[in-house]
């Protein structure tokens, strides 16, 4: 059933305890995302960006608010439940690729998919195939510590995908590569957004924000801003207006 | 810059409070194994050299049953005058059918006279009160019997004789360690003969005793040789210092030498788990070691630093663990201290506890220094910019190995990291197969000693009832047994000394190996000795006159096989035995033979039985029939029944107590090792769990991967460590309780299969409860705190 909001979160707050210290990181953060679109966050560093989009994937429980995905409410499910709904649903990418250091490419791609039970060796048919597709598939038998930041951020993106998930959620991606391999990367998600994946991004930075439909911008654990490609009219003023929001 | 490292030091032992608290309580174990092993060993010399020496022992004492006839009493006097006699006294008159009578129960007694002058030669220790003086009905008693019975110095006893009772006066206590102690031989009393003469007024029922101290103790065969033909016909029994050691250290022994070699197990298995911790502790302030070198800490001082901080808990752990091992010994030397008259308050032993000491710190500073040197090595740059140790560079065939086995991914994501750090899954193996090794050495020496104790034929001792008789005759004594219900056979026993009087004479046409002992107990039996039930593994019974069977001490010492015959002097009178079997006999450390009554009836013809060793109908109560035969013989019977024995089982026990405390020593080292590596193993692998979670892996599929990481390790060592512990059990039995106990081959006997198949499983049982409290952790892990950790 095609649901409206592939993700709808509502009203969400984190609050952490730091010493004494109460630390608000979300203040009631509101956000939809259709199916198919490419949204990303971007804020200074400790807006509140990472940690909604670790609340979105389950990685960490919020203090209120709701998460729906698919239509479902999820924000209260067990830790077991998200991890199941995590490796079926949701793909991630993180700024530092978190591969296994001791798994071959392909032993580190198929990972997801042997979890959802599917057989040895149509979980390697599809990594492979992902691995073809993002230009790395001569590396299928390489450990990550043999491989560049650019391909270890692709062999994360192939895990990221092998399941093929509703939500594929990034964590600064680029954040750990050169200037090449960002881009790199960067094309390879708006391929794959060309192809109906819906993603949403984190990111401090606005030239890879731009890259995305729809950009929201965070300030001290609230949304400041929420644009739009389609209005923002001349893409270089829109970036130009979110390196301004970036300072 | 000794203060720069004292201070770091000192904060890093604050800062790890519980593993330093982990390393502590191995050590402290494994010292205090090692000082009760030391100090029981030392208990089973010491007190009881000590002992003899001051009470002059005898090295030989010839006791004989000659009637008071003057001559025979001067035959034993001249054995002071013979060659190698450095010192006699005696002879001096005794008595063995005395008791006394405490609760109703009956306790044997050997009654010695000496007069009011102590001996030179095996002087009576006092303990309690004073000597004899004379003129008195007065005794001093064997101190352990006291002790058993609460008489106290001023008590008065009634001892039981077939004369009646004779009230004594306990004037004081004392021991005689060249006697074997009380309650394995009859406890000594002494009185002055005045005293003697009424408890036994018939003097041609008394022996004489003559106390020698040789000047070779340790070849007494020519000084007995000469002395036994200076008595031709006559029965003589001489009894060797070394037997009484030997007897009095017996199961100390076997406790002091079990102890010693488990207690190195333990003290390598505790080595291995600081090596390990130490290891992970390097790896664990990679980032620190960088920082330190950066502001000036050599490579020499970095080692430096991790020594001391280990020493300094060495040093408290083994001070520690020699006072619990102290504190504890008295339950292992108890027995012994008493019969030795040793205080049964913990002994500090000095030169134990130094040696303790002394290995403890060694170990430590063994097993740290490479880990420690490797920490100074650590490149500066890398441990400060990157942080962590490098990961492994190859690909793990363990993981794909699992998933073709289709183990699912959290168990295959579990083993791929069990050897990813090759040194501390080696370690931790080799901890776990200690602990299994010495399991199954444990349940090995129970089951041996269990079949042992439950087979008393194994040990030469098929009968349930052993009766001498006082003034029955012989022929009144079998026609008795014959008579009486719930006797299924008897047979008879004399024992005489027997003298070798040239080589084994070998059937296979080698010449005969010269003897090395130039005596031995024969056991001379009569009457129904086919049905008695002695075992025989090799060759046969004897069943024709001139045959003989012989115990495989004999065999070892004299170089004995089946088919051999020994020429043997029998009371002066010479007999050619053939051995056509080896039996079971434990008796004299397996130095003993056994030969038909008609075999020396032929040469000595005046022998007559000792005792009569009943075997009782399957069904029948050994009491009534004991109750049966007292009132037959109008209580001239003294009987002995298998029912009323429980020292054996007692020793037994201990052994079990000791092999069970072990056992449980090694399991908690080698658990409390598990529990080290998996915590180390987690806190270093808390990304690699929060991707698991991220990836989808729910919180039961992270614990079980924990489980199965350690799992694996415990699974290696238990498939190694069953046939190993086996195997190193036997090569211990044959070379341990073979050549230091005369342990008979047929004594072994290998754990149950039930038990070893439940070694397996365990091992991995105990994995997984090992892992559980850092399983837990890796499981509840906040997935968003650990991937942003670096």
């Amino acid at each position: 059933m095609q649901h409206e909001f592939i993700l709808d979160a509502r009203g969400l707050t984190r609050t952490y305890a730091s010493g004494d210290v109460q630390v608000q990181a979300l203040r009631g953060v509101d956000l939809a995302l259709e199916p198919g679109s490419f949204t990303a966050i971007m804020g200074p560093s400790g807006c509140g960006k990472s940690t909604l989009l670790h609340l979105l994937g389950g990685l960490d429980r919020p203090t209120g608010g709701e998460i729906h995905l698919t239509g479902r409410r999820v924000d209260g499910l067990s830790e077991a439940k998200w991890s199941v709904l995590r490796r079926r649903e949701i793909g991630f990418v993180f700024q530092f690729f978190n591969l296994i250091g001791n798994l071959t490419a392909a032993d580190n791609v198929e990972l997801p998919a042997l979890l959802v039970g599917t057989s040895h060796g149509e979980a390697r048919r599809r990594c492979q195939g992902l691995l073809d597709e993002l230009g790395i598939g001569d590396k299928a038998g390489t450990i990550p510590a043999r491989l560049s930041g650019g391909q270890q951020q692709r062999v994360a993106l192939a895990r990221a995908l092998v399941n093929r998930p509703t939500l594929l959620l990034a964590d600064e991606p680029t954040g750990n590569l050169d200037s090449e391999s960002a881009r790199d990367v960067l094309a390879l998600l708006q391929r794959l957004h060309e192809g109906g994946q819906t993603i949403l991004l984190v990111t401090h930075d606005a030239r890879v924000a731009s890259n995305a439909d729809r950009v929201i911008t965070m300030r001290d654990g609230l949304i400041i801003d929420d644009t739009r490609l389609s209005e923002s009219g001349d893409s270089s003023e829109l970036l130009s207006r979110l390196i301004r929001l970036e300072v | 810059m000794q203060r720069a490292i004292i201070t770091k030091a000192l904060a890093d032992l604050r800062g790890h409070r519980s593993q330093n608290l982990l390393i502590f309580s191995i050590l402290a174990a494994a010292a205090a194994t090692l000082t009760l092993s030391l100090v029981v060993r030392a208990s089973t010399d010491d007190p009881w050299e000590r002992a003899f020496d001051e009470a002059n022992g005898a090295h030989v004492t010839f006791n004989s049953w000659i009637e008071d006839d003057g001559d025979a009493v001067a035959d034993l006097v001249r054995i002071a005058e013979l060659d190698g006699v450095a010192n006699a006294n005696g002879p001096f008159p005794g008595f063995t059918g005395a008791s006394v009578i405490v609760d109703g129960d009956k306790y044997d007694l050997s009654v010695s006279a000496l007069s009011s002058e102590l001996p030179e030669v095996s002087q009576p220790l006092i303990t309690d009160g004073r000597w004899l003086e004379s003129g008195t009905p007065e005794t001093v008693i064997d101190r352990a019997l006291a002790r058993d019975l609460n008489i106290a110095v001023g008590d008065t006893i009634s001892i039981q004789s077939p004369a009646g009772m004779t009230d004594v006066t306990v004037a004081g206590l004392a021991i005689s360690p060249w006697r074997g102690p009380y309650p394995d031989s009859n406890a000594r009393v002494y009185v002055d003969e005045t005293t003697l003469a009424t408890i036994e007024p018939d003097r041609t029922r008394w022996f004489w005793s003559m106390s020698v101290r040789a000047t070779n103790p340790d070849q007494l065969g020519p000084l007995v040789r000469e002395a036994f033909s200076l008595f031709p016909g006559a029965t003589v029994v001489a009894e060797d210092w070394q037997d009484v050691r030997d007897d009095v250290a017996f199961w100390n022994e076997i406790n002091a030498v079990f102890l010693g070699i488990f207690s190195l197990f333990a003290l390598v298995a505790a080595g291995l788990i600081v090596a390990n911790i130490i290891s992970a502790r390097v790896l664990a302030q990679f980032r620190d070691i960088g920082l330190l070198k950066a502001v000036g800490f050599t490579p020499g001082q970095v080692t430096l630093l991790f020594l001391i901080e280990h020493l300094a808990i060495a040093l408290a752990a083994s001070l520690a663990g020699i006072a619990i091992g102290t504190l504890a010994a008295p339950l292992f030397t108890r027995r012994l201290a008493e019969s030795m008259a040793t205080t049964t308050m913990p002994a500090f032993d000095l030169e134990a506890s130094a040696l303790v000491l002394a290995a403890v710190l060694l170990s430590v500073a063994l097993f740290t220094l490479l880990p420690a040197w490797r920490g100074g090595r650590i490149s500066t740059v890398r441990a400060i910019t990157t942080g962590f140790a490098p990961a492994s560079d190859t690909p793990s065939r363990l993981a794909r190995l699992a998933t073709r086995l289709g183990l699912g991914p959290a168990i295959s994501l579990g083993v791929k990291d069990a050897f990813a750090r090759p040194w501390r899954a080696t370690i931790t193996v080799i901890s776990l197969l200690l602990t299994i090794v010495t399991v199954t050495i444990s349940l090995g020496l129970i089951e041996s000693v269990t079949h042992v104790f439950d087979n008393p034929a194994l040990q030469g001792e098929p009968f349930d009832l052993i009766i001498e008789r006082d003034r029955l005759s012989d022929e009144q004594a079998q026609e008795l047994l014959a008579s009486t219900s719930g006797i299924d056979s008897f047979h008879t026993r004399t024992q005489v000394m027997a003298l070798l009087s040239g080589p084994a004479q070998s059937t296979d046409q080698e010449p005969g190996v010269p003897a090395l002992l130039p005596s031995f107990t024969l056991r001379v039996a009569g009457g129904d000795v086919a049905n008695a039930g002695y075992v025989v593994p090799e060759g046969r019974m004897f069943a024709a006159p001139g045959e003989a069977v012989a115990a495989s001490g004999l065999f070892e010492e004299v170089g004995l096989r089946v088919g051999d015959t020994l020429d043997v002097e029998i009371n002066g009178a010479l007999t050619t035995l053939t051995i056509v079997g080896r039996y079971l006999d434990d008796d004299d450390d397996g130095s003993i033979a056994m030969t038909g009554v008609e075999t020396v009836r032929a040469v000595v013809p005046t022998i007559e039985p000792d005792a009569y060793l009943v075997n009782s109908a399957s069904d029948a109560d050994d009491l009534a029939i004991e109750s049966a035969l007292l009132q037959g013989s109008g209580y001239d019977f003294d009987i002995w029944t298998r029912v009323d024995e429980e020292e054996g089982d007692e020793e037994a026990q201990t052994l079990k107590t000791v092999m069970f405390g072990l056992s449980g020593v090694l399991l908690a080292i080698g658990t409390i090792n598990l529990v080290a590596t998996t915590m180390l193993g987690v806190r270093e692998r808390m990304r690699d769990y929060g991707i698991y979670r991220a990836i989808g892996l729910t919180p039961g599929q992270v614990i079980l991967t924990v489980a199965s990481n350690v799992g694996l390790l415990a699974l290696i060592a238990a498939v190694v460590g069953i046939p190993l512990g086996l195997l190193t059990f036997r090569v211990m039995f044959e070379v341990v309780a073979s050549d230091l106990f005369g342990a008979a081959p047929e004594w072994f006997r290998n754990p149950p299969v039930w038990q070893m198949a439940l070694i397996l499983p365990g091992a991995v049982a105990i994995a997984a409860i090992a892992s559980a409290l850092p399983a837990r952790q890796a499981a509840r892990l906040q997935v968003a705190r650990v991937l942003h950790w670096d």
